[in-house]
């Protein structure tokens, strides 16, 4: 539900509460008129979508094509408010294979179950869209046929 | 406001083509700036269809041939498609919503966000009540569900409310709408949520 709080209309992405307006941001954030818009990483690729801040207000979120939704995208941004975009990038596992045969089998079972793939040194990430579990049971059916394991990751880690 | 893009998937035969039509009609009267991108396997059945409805002008329908399984034009490698709809636009700057068909493929496929802002899975009753019950990444992941035929449910043997209760279950309240493609019904509904959610008009 949304509040009665002015909708907004968000045509583009003005800059990063990380970079740029990372201070214009900071000082709006003192005076508590900082609104915040979550949303996981499986959404981050759309270029619209209707979303609603932590105030509850409603925004009316249209892209063009080459703009990205990235976490600490500033939406808004005017003398009095301003909304920030967070990105919940915390679905993942990192598959760790331990020889090439594995890594070769791990590549091709995670292929041909289209998850969606990061590679690192010596591991591979699957970025979830959905239940972590159902990904952990497509896994265990491979256990028997590759070597590998899931890698805990810290909260810093995740982080980075 | 650059256009809109949004994907109907479903299995083969579900009514994706009748329900583009019927939602083609109700843009037309609402004045809603479309064009569509269908995805055949190796021809442009689809495309050629809706050409011969007439609803849009011939140059705002686009094919895609897959060459193999449906999906992976819409999600492994959705290039094509992206450039079709590029196309469309740059020829048509005034478009609010560019629709684009999957060829008919099983309950595991999906849309690529690369390539849509939002997009609908289309089942139909006579597919069998247990469509929902099977957990496709399809039912369970689209930004809303569609059964459609419902003016045949009884004639399947389907009990259509339970058909609808249980869809609406396993999506853990993501909305799930009926319709009748044949009938009419349910059209208004879809229209309504598209505007809400993905229009903003
Ligand atoms: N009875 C009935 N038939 C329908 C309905 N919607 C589509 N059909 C029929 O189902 C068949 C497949 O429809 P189509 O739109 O081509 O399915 P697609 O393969 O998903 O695009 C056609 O013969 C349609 O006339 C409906 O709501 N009720
Ligand atoms: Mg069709």
């Amino acid at each position: 539900m949304t509040t009665d709080l002015p909708r907004l209309e968000i045509s583009t992405i003005l800059g990063s509460a990380h970079d740029d307006l990372h201070d214009a941001v900071h000082a709006l954030e003192h005076r508590g008129r900082v609104e915040w818009i979550d949303i996981p990483q499986a959404d981050a690729a759309r270029k619209r979508l209707r979303a609603t801040t932590d105030k509850r207000r409603d925004c009316l979120i249209a892209l063009p094509r080459s703009a990205t939704l990235v976490d600490g995208a500033v939406l808004h941004m005017t003398d009095d408010l301003a909304v920030v975009l967070r990105v919940d990038s915390g679905a993942r596992l990192v598959l760790v294979p331990h020889d090439l045969q594995s890594a070769l089998r791990l590549g091709h079972w995670c292929g041909n179950l289209h998850w969606k793939v990061d590679f690192g040194p010596g591991s591979m990430t699957v970025l979830l869209d959905g239940p972590e579990e159902r990904y952990r049971e497509r896994l265990r059916d491979l256990e028997t046929l590759a070597g590998f394991h899931i890698r805990e990751e810290s909260a810093e880690e995740a982080e980075a | 406001m650059t256009a809109a893009r949004i994907g109907i998937g479903g299995p083969v035969g579900s009514g994706k083509t009748a329900l583009i039509e019927r939602l083609l009609a109700e843009f037309a009267s609402i004045g809603i700036e479309v064009a569509v991108i269908t995805n055949d396997l190796v021809t442009d059945e689809d495309a050629e269809r809706l050409r011969r409805g007439g609803q849009l002008p011939p140059e705002r329908i686009l094919a895609v041939q897959a060459g193999a399984c449906p999906h992976t034009v819409i999600r492994e490698d959705p290039t094509l498609n992206m450039a079709a709809a590029d196309r469309l636009e740059a020829r048509f700057p005034q478009l609010q919503l560019i629709m684009i068909e999957s060829g008919g493929d099983n309950l595991a496929s999906t849309f690529s966000l690369d390539l849509v802002d939002w997009w609908m899975f289309v089942i139909d009753v006579a597919g069998g009540d247990d469509i929902p019950r099977k957990r496709g990444p399809g039912v369970l992941q689209s930004d809303l569900l569609v059964v459609n035929k419902s003016d045949i449910a009884p004639h399947v043997g389907v009990d259509f409310d339970a058909m609808m209760a249980e869809a609406r279950a396993v999506r853990n309240g993501r909305p799930a709408l009926a319709t009748s493609c044949r009938q009419g019904s349910g059209i208004a509904e879809v229209v309504e949520h598209l505007r809400r959610e993905v229009l903003f008009s």
